[in-house]
Order: structure tokens, then C-alpha cells, then sequence
């Protein structure tokens, strides 16, 4: 009988803890969605983001080393016959000339990204993706420029082909980047042919969508999409993407747009982080595009 | 739950948030990113359906909140409720074979990554119910489920140290 009441004590203590977790959870939830980008939440969040950026990293490193270990193991599978001095002698060039091929490709994608920043006279800070996102909910990277570079939150994050994203949050040596492929995102654009306006969406199936166009407006494929610049979130004037899908006509209310995006999350290694461009300075100048 | 079932309990958690950090972003199959943290505390309410704790699930879904991008105490809520739910499920249907925890695994994470949607829908993303079904939910709870059938025997191995309560084992309720 002791132990009955004993456990009916820990099932009540049970039931009890039951509900101040979910209560609790359910204030964070609240909390979380009624404050701001700058609340506490969002700020402990933001610091958790930064101390996980060195693990996120770390999981880069595991990665590439993985791709090493798989072939290093396909070598020490091979039959006796293939370790041959000749053959070590072929995996070393190969070595070498994979080596090359990686720094010519990173060299390339440097070239585009400093391409891109002369073209659109950007005045940014490079940085490497250092992490992707650790849930799939979420299309997120992690960057290995923080506050310390002058990296802050709202910065729009530039590809080797244009706009992949926005600085959602940064610590001292690392920030996080939501992709523009990423559901919650949104960036006003504009269609640089006809100048239409709109907001170019993400979605969870990895498209991009040209949303609230006029109806009058006529779409093609091919059409180029800017960032237009409206309601200060992302920098104007910067590539996006082109059309390459308009499901419906002109004064369909139905009509749907896909833009092809610039880069998929895991495409991309090297950003540039844009605190200014021309267009911006233009605007302050009082001239416009 | 003994000193050290406790403690082995938390070195498991331990190794699922850094598995969830370092290694499921490098892991994902199209846009399915495994949870190893919520594969970890459905296996453990699976196999320690007597005497799973609610601490453990309400910080792993916490740290998960706070590591990801999503609302803070989202997953920390699911985890909460599903582990409670899922212990109390194991503890009456289970009939000693692998199957029924296996079930109940994959209707716990199919359960748990769908709500989470809804939650995300909740708090502002605008997507439809179908689209989170079908482009995250369910790729998501089958990678969950997969990982939780391999974490199963190590949880067992290492932690409950036998099998799941076979059914109709005198309880003191």
C-alpha cells in the first residue's frame, strides 16, 4: 500500500511537472512570436546560434573528411595487384591535381564573387559558409562573419550569382543567413523589364514565387528580377533571379510565378555580406535608378 | 531510473545534440534533415516507458529551438507531449516485439514534425498544411524513424539495459 501511494505521488509529481513544461513552453512560444528581432528570446537564440557556429564548422571539416575517408577506403579495399608503386605514385598526382582543381575552383568562385561586387559597386565583407541549417524546417547557413566585421542583422547576403539571402542574426565571428529559398522569407522585387513590382517568396518545396504583381502586368519567361529595395529590407537593384515558369495569364488572380533562384543552400561556399551599393548611394545622393 | 541509467541518459543526450549539430546537415536526403534529438527522447520514452522523465525531452527541444531557427519552445512543447504520451502508450500496448515500438516511433515523429509544422504555420509560416505534409513531414518522420531504429538497440544496450516492459507487467497504479 505504501509503495501504491508512493507511486501515485510520482504520478501526480509527474502530471504537475507535465504542466509547468508545457506552460512554460507555451510562454516561450508567445514571448518569441510577440517580440521583436531584438527581444531577450530572439537574443539568447542569436548567442546559442554563435556558439554553435565552431560545432557547425567542425561538421563542415567532418564532412570533407568523410568524402577523404570513403575514397582513402576504396583504396585500402583495392586487390593486391592495384598497390602498385606506379599506382601510389598516381593517387599522389591525383592528390595534387585535385588539390589544384579545388583551389582553381575556389579561385573561380572568387573571381565571380569579386565580379559581382565590382558590377554592382558593392561595398560588403566576404565570408565563408561555415554551417547549414540543423533542422529542416528552417534554410539557413552560417557564415563565418560576425558583428566584429560589421556584419548585423537585416545586411542582405549576396551569392557568385546575386542575392541568396538576409542576415537574420550575428555574433562577434559568425552570422546566420536565411536563404531566400527559405518559406519565411521574403524580399520586395521588381521585374526589370517592366519595372512591375512584388515580393519574391520562398517555399518549403525549394521554389522561389513572384507574389502580388498587378494583374495587368505581362510575365515571361526569361523576364530578369531585381530587389526593388521597398520597405529597406533588402539592398535595391540586385539579381535575383529570372522567370523561368508563369502558371496562368495577365488579370488572372491565380496567376503564379516561379523565379529560378541564383544558388541552392548547398551550392554556394563563399557570400558577400553588402553593407552598401551603388543604388543605395545613389538614393542618398538624391539621384535614383 | 537509477544514478546510472540517469547519467548514461544524459551522455546519450549529450551525443544526440552534437549528432544533430556536426552531423545532420551533412546527412539531409533532399530537404529531409534527420532529428536526432527527437529520435533520441522518442527512443528512450519507447524503452523507458516506466520511468521516462519529461526534464530531459523539454531541454533537448529546447536546445533545438534555440539552435535552429524556429520559435523558442515549439519543439520543446512537442518533445514534452510526445515523450509523456509515448511512454504511457508504450507502457500499456507494447507486446515485447520490435514491431510496436517501431509503429510507435513513426507515428510519434510523423505526429511530432506535422505539429511542428502547424506551430511554425502558428507563429507566421505561410505555408499550406499539404505542402508541409508532404515536402517536410513525412520524409522527416521516416529519416526520424530510421535513425531512432538505429539508435533503438544502442538506448537499449546502454541505457534500459533490457528490452522494453513486456506487456501486462504488474505495475503499482
Amino acid at each position: 500500500m505504501a509503495l501504491n501511494f508512493q507511486d501515485r505521488g510520482s504520478a501526480s509529481a509527474t502530471r504537475v511537472l507535465l504542466v509547468v513544461l508545457v506552460v512554460v513552453s507555451i510562454a516561450c512560444m508567445t514571448i518569441y512570436a510577440r517580440e521583436g528581432a531584438d527581444g531577450p528570446l530572439h537574443a539568447v537564440q542569436s548567442a546559442f546560434a554563435g556558439a554553435a557556429a565552431p560545432f557547425k564548422a567542425a561538421g563542415t571539416a567532418v564532412g570533407a573528411a568523410g568524402e577523404g575517408a570513403a575514397a582513402a577506403v576504396a583504396d585500402a579495399t583495392a586487390s593486391e595487384e592495384t598497390l602498385t608503386a606506379l599506382r601510389e605514385r598516381n593517387a599522389e598526382l591525383t592528390e595534387l591535381v585535385t588539390q589544384a582543381e579545388e583551389y582553381r575552383l575556389e579561385a573561380e568562385r572568387l573571381s565571380g564573387l569579386l565580379e559581382l561586387k565590382d558590377k554592382y559597386q558593392v561595398d560588403g565583407v566576404s565570408g565563408r559558409v561555415i554551417g547549414r541549417s540543423t533542422d529542416a524546417w528552417n534554410q539557413r547557413v552560417t557564415i563565418d562573419v560576425g558583428t566584429s566585421d560589421g556584419v548585423e542583422p537585416g545586411l542582405t547576403v549576396m551569392g557568385p550569382s546575386g542575392v541568396v539571402g538576409q542576415v537574420v542574426s550575428a555574433s562577434p565571428g559568425s552570422a546566420e543567413v536565411r536563404l531566400l529559398t527559405d518559406p519565411q522569407s521574403g524580399a520586395a522585387a521588381m521585374v526589370q523589364s517592366s519595372r512591375a513590382e512584388g515580393v519574391v517568396r520562398g517555399s518549403l518545396a525549394g521554389l522561389l514565387y513572384l507574389e502580388n504583381v498587378d494583374a495587368d502586368v505581362t510575365l515571361s519567361v526569361g523576364d530578369v528580377v531585381l530587389t526593388s529595395g521597398l520597405g529597406g529590407s533588402y539592398t535595391r537593384g540586385l539579381l535575383i533571379g529570372t522567370i523561368v515558369r508563369v502558371d496562368g495569364n495577365a488579370n488572372d488572380g491565380t496567376r503564379r510565378v516561379i523565379v529560378s533562384p541564383n544558388e541552392q543552400a548547398t551550392s554556394f561556399e563563399e557570400v558577400i555580406v553588402v553593407k552598401s551599393a551603388a543604388s543605395d548611394r545613389s538614393d542618398n545622393g538624391g539621384g535614383g535608378q | 531510473m537509477d544514478n546510472g541509467e540517469r547519467i548514461a541518459t544524459g551522455i546519450g543526450a549529450v551525443i544526440a545534440v552534437l549528432l544533430q549539430v556536426v552531423v545532420a546537415p551533412h546527412i539531409a536526403l533532399f530537404a529531409a534533415v534527420p532529428n536526432f534529438m527527437l529520435a533520441y527522447a522518442l527512443v528512450v520514452a519507447v524503452t523507458r516507458a516506466q520511468s521516462c522523465g519529461l526534464v530531459m525531452p523539454f531541454v533537448l527541444g529546447l536546445l533545438f529551438d534555440l539552435i535552429g531557427g524556429g520559435p523558442v519552445g515549439a519543439c520543446a512543447l512537442l518533445l514534452v507531449l510526445a515523450t509523456f504520451l509515448l511512454s504511457r502508450a508504450s507502457a500499456l500496448v507494447d507486446n515485447g516485439t520490435l514491431f510496436m515500438p517501431l509503429l510507435m516511433l513513426l507515428v510519434s515523429s510523423l505526429a511530432v514534425e506535422l505539429l511542428y509544422g502547424v506551430l511554425l504555420m502558428v507563429c507566421g509560416m505561410d505555408v499550406s498544411l499539404l505542402d508541409a505534409l508532404v515536402y517536410r513531414g513525412l520524409p522527416c518522420a521516416l529519416y526520424d524513424a530510421v535513425i531512432g531504429l538505429v539508435m533503438f538497440p544502442l538506448v537499449v544496450r546502454f541505457i534500459a539495459r533490457r528490452g522494453p516492459q513486456q506487456p501486462k507487467t504488474p505495475t503499482m497504479i
